[in-house]
């Protein structure tokens, strides 16, 4: 078999064990609610970067995001 | 034999998922989970009734048996027609004597979880307390939404708001004054901007202009994507086959939106796909971008384009077998990617998909994304199709510029286009040397 298929193989078998470990976690959540992962937030870490913008309750996570 | 086989396998395993869908929602439902949660939303209580039915469903809180303190109830069972984004919201609510809301706590929702895992936070419950029933109750005034759930968000406030009001003056006697919600103004800046995208994207199609496509993309991107994260995904298949639709007075911008692609789809084809997806904009500029290029065989190719249909059906039965499109969220990587929300190992889906685009051209369109493999599904359907003449010299040059790998010689001296992969970008016809192939109604001579 061709080096490039065998590469291609590789990255589909990567990409269907991620969405079938996704879809498996989505199962698992809606059966058994769970703490989940920590969300990596983009739009709230942007925010922290602009104290003056936040409000009472983002101020609140600001000081709880500043102490990790 | 074996292809017949399957697809019938397919089709009555969908059937089955609709009937336990059915089964699902004709049962009983579990009190238990409501009864749980009366102590959380009402903590000085100690005894609670059972539920009461007159004159509104509730369950009345005692401090001892004597003194009542107030009244807990379920905003479903109040107010039946809110919903949030996929379906309703139920929500446990605790309020005294006076008024003030002493807690809520969410039983249950079907909202996609990486938008509203704050749901179930501290903060977003805790600003509901002390909050009387005649103050506004609404995200953005006296109450923080969460980012990128508006919809969810404000049907939560909304649900508290309405079915506060109901029980305080039926149960509680208190008076209330009659607030009438506040519907948003119509979007007719939005519907102005979706209409000029579409239209522009119709002269593009039929001018074969490239220049015209890639403008609608990288707009696209900083519209469709950026600024109102409005993707196609899986979630909209399953909420369609669940029969759950976002409330329309609250969503107009939803529905002028899906309305345009439904109607894209059924006369261009993957017109969506192809000239508005910001993630498969940024696949194939990525892939312009980088050196890289695999020479993947036919059958490996043609094989693995199978996956997403796969993904597609798996992500409908199980939405169906469990009544909770919660199963189908974050399939995709752009809803991560645009909803900039995510765990690590999503964020990751997004980096490796992103890597393997840059190598093999629409990577995850062509082979991985269940939102365009339904809507190649219907595209079979539509109105124009890239036509093809007679006069081709089989020179190959269509085969190898398809991004989505959707046309293949056939013995017969011309080609055969897979109409459900086609995302009508016309580079084919743009460089077929002998000008046979045409984006039309009628089919053309062979």
């Amino acid at each position: 078999m061709k080096k490039d298929t065998m590469i291609f193989i590789s990255m589909m078998t990567v990409g269907i064990i991620f969405v079938a470990g996704i879809m498996a976690d989505n199962i698992y959540t809606t059966i058994k609610p769970r703490p989940q992962m920590p969300v990596i937030d983009i739009a709230q870490l942007l925010k922290t970067f602009q104290k003056a913008d936040l409000s009472p309750v983002e101020a609140r996570h600001y000081k709880i995001l500043k102490r990790y | 034999m074996y292809h017949s086989s399957a697809k019938i396998l397919a089709v009555s395993l969908l059937l089955i998922a609709i009937l336990v869908n059915i089964a699902v929602r004709l049962s009983p439902k579990d009190i238990k989970k409501e009864m749980a949660s009366l102590k959380s939303v009402m903590p000085e209580a100690s005894v609670f009734s059972n539920k009461e039915t007159n004159p509104l469903p509730h369950y009345k809180a005692y401090k001892d048996t004597s003194e009542i303190l107030g009244a807990c109830f379920v905003t479903t069972d109040i107010v039946t027609n809110e919903r949030g984004y996929s379906g309703p919201i139920k929500i446990m609510v605790g309020m005294d004597k006076s008024g003030d809301i002493t807690g809520i706590e969410i039983l249950s929702h079907t909202e996609t979880p990486s938008y509203t895992y704050a749901l179930t936070e501290p903060w977003f419950k805790e600003q509901f307390k002390g909050k009387n029933v005649r103050s506004k109750l609404r995200m953005g005034e006296d109450l923080d939404g969460i980012t990128r759930a508006t919809i969810t968000s404000e049907a939560v406030s909304r649900a508290v708001k309405k079915s506060s009001t109901k029980i305080a003056q039926a149960v509680l006697n208190l008076k209330i004054p009659e607030e009438k919600a506040v519907a948003p103004p119509f979007p007719l800046k939005d519907l102005l901007i979706v209409s000029g995208f579409f239209i522009a994207g119709a002269v593009g199609l039929f001018s074969r202009k490239s220049i015209i496509r890639y403008a609608i993309l990288i707009l696209a991107i900083g519209y469709v994507g950026i600024m109102k994260n409005s993707l196609i995904s899986v979630v909209n298949f399953a909420n369609l086959f669940l029969l759950r639709l976002p409330v329309f007075t609250f969503n107009i911008f939803w529905y002028i939106f899906i309305g345009f692609v439904v109607a894209g789809l059924f006369v261009f084809g993957m017109f969506y796909c192809g000239w508005l997806c910001p993630f498969g904009a940024i696949e194939e500029f990525l892939k312009k971008l980088t050196p890289f290029k695999l020479e993947v065989s036919k059958i490996a190719s043609f094989r693995a384009k199978k996956a997403k249909y796969i993904i597609l059906w798996l992500a409908i039965c199980l939405a169906l077998t469990m009544n909770n499109v919660a199963v189908a969220a974050n399939l995709e990587p752009f809803v991560i990617l645009f909803g900039r929300k995510g765990n690590l190992i999503l964020w990751s889906f997004v980096a490796i998909t992103l890597i393997f685009a840059s190598f093999e051209e629409r990577f995850f369109c062509r082979y991985l994304c269940p939102a365009g493999a339904g809507m190649g599904l219907i595209s079979l359907f539509s109105l124009f199709k890239i036509r093809q003449n007679s006069g081709c010299i089989q020179c190959g040059g269509c085969v190898r510029v398809c991004p989505m790998k959707a046309i293949d010689e056939d013995i017969t001296k011309c080609i055969r286009i897979d109409y459900k992969e086609c995302i009508v970008c016309n580079r084919c016809i743009n460089v077929c040397p002998k000008g046979t192939l045409n984006y039309a109604i009628l089919k053309l001579r062979r």
